[in-house]
């Protein structure tokens, strides 16, 4: 029955694909794919020939446009521009939210400051020993302002966990959830 | 050596394994044809496995019938089916514009077109004549039908139509160069 030139076939595979016959060609069309491998192949290379043609036809138009060119230039820049804003906002934040504490703890070990905030602990645990055995000793209060006082008075009984801290320095630095309660 | 008794088995394996290697030598093919007849390529997996089953269930090629051409026609009539069915539905009647549409874009994982092979008829389009070009152009990228370039062109459709087929003519001999 198939008589036809394989180009024939080609373009009526073409045609089919696009929907561009009329009934009775259709018909044929629909027969020839339950019947005809030969046609079911063109069918096949039309899509692949139609589908890249598309494409070829598309593409240079939006390649040449100098206008879309440039606004998608600009465009692609500002994006990575902003995305970088947001990768490096993201990494301190995430730096100062995650390394914080810990940084923190660090410096507490090794600064002037964490060494006198060790000292005073110390001194404080002394204070506590010696008030426990003679009461409040004039001395370590004598140049303390009021609010220090105030202060003080409000910490005049100690807080088992401070005591806790300051004999057990080492594990200071992770205090327990009953310790927190406390505090 | 294997003694093929029909009695130790009841289902005859040669049909899957027949099926699987066509579908291994000419999934691309298989998949721009159903493409082809039910023009959308998200319908074109529903049909592939539909013939996957039904050729499971036929079992094997006839003796005539070479082993694609069993499983081509096979998802021919799959794509038929689902083709009429959304006719009557009149859901799915467009053009190869809308197919292309949801393609995934040239280079990717693209099962119905390779990149190579749009550069190649890229550098093809560039080459015809105006006319065709503009045929070409019209009715690929503008979407309209061969009816309406004529009209608006003021020749006779069958000019457009000849315009359309030489060019084609020779996108395709491009086609086919790469291939080969």
């Amino acid at each position: 029955m198939t008589n036809q030139k394989p180009l024939d076939l080609d373009w009526l595979a073409i045609r089919f694909v696009l929907d561009e016959l009329e009934t009775k060609e259709l018909e044929e069309c629909e027969r020839l794919l339950g019947a005809d491998q030969p046609f079911r192949e063109a069918v096949a290379r039309a899509v692949e020939l139609l589908d890249a043609t598309r494409r070829a036809a598309v593409a240079p138009t939006t390649l040449v446009a100098p206008s879309r060119g440039w606004a998608s230039l600009i465009a692609g820049v500002s994006l990575g521009v902003a995305a970088s804003f947001l990768i490096a906002a993201a990494m301190s934040l995430s730096g100062w939210i995650q390394l914080g504490p810990r940084l923190e703890n660090q410096l507490s070990e090794v600064s002037p400051e964490g060494i006198e905030d060790a000292s005073i602990v110390a001194l404080w645990s002394e204070r506590v020993r010696m008030e426990d055995a003679n009461g409040p000793s004039d001395d370590v209060l004598a140049d303390v302002t009021d609010e220090e006082s105030n202060a003080l008075e409000l910490a005049d009984s100690p807080s088992p966990w401070l005591v806790e801290i300051a004999k057990l320095p080492d594990e200071a630095d992770e205090p327990t959830p009953q310790e927190d309660s406390d505090g | 050596m294997h003694n093929q008794d029909e009695n130790e088995s009841p289902v005859d394996p040669s049909g899957s394994e027949v099926m699987a290697g066509v579908y291994v030598r000419h999934s691309n093919e298989l998949r721009r044809m159903i493409v082809g007849i039910v023009r959308d390529p998200g319908l074109a997996d529903d049909v592939l496995q539909s013939a996957f089953a039904r050729a499971i269930e036929y079992g094997g090629p006839d003796r005539e019938e070479s082993a694609k051409a069993w499983f081509f026609r096979i998802a021919a009539n799959e794509a038929l089916v689902l083709l009429r069915r959304q006719r009557t539905a009149d859901k799915v009647h467009g053009e190869l514009a809308r197919v292309t549409k949801q393609s995934p874009k040239p280079g990717a994982d693209d099962p119905l077109v390779r990149a190579e092979a749009v550069q190649a008829i890229r550098e093809a389009l560039d080459e015809l004549p105006a006319v065709q070009r503009q045929v070409v152009r019209a009715r690929m990228v503008e979407e309209k039908r061969f009816a309406e370039i004529a009209k608006d062109l003021g020749v006779p459709i069958g000019t457009v139509l000849t315009r359309m087929r030489r060019a084609l003519d020779r996108l395709r001999t491009t086609l086919r160069d790469l291939n080969s």
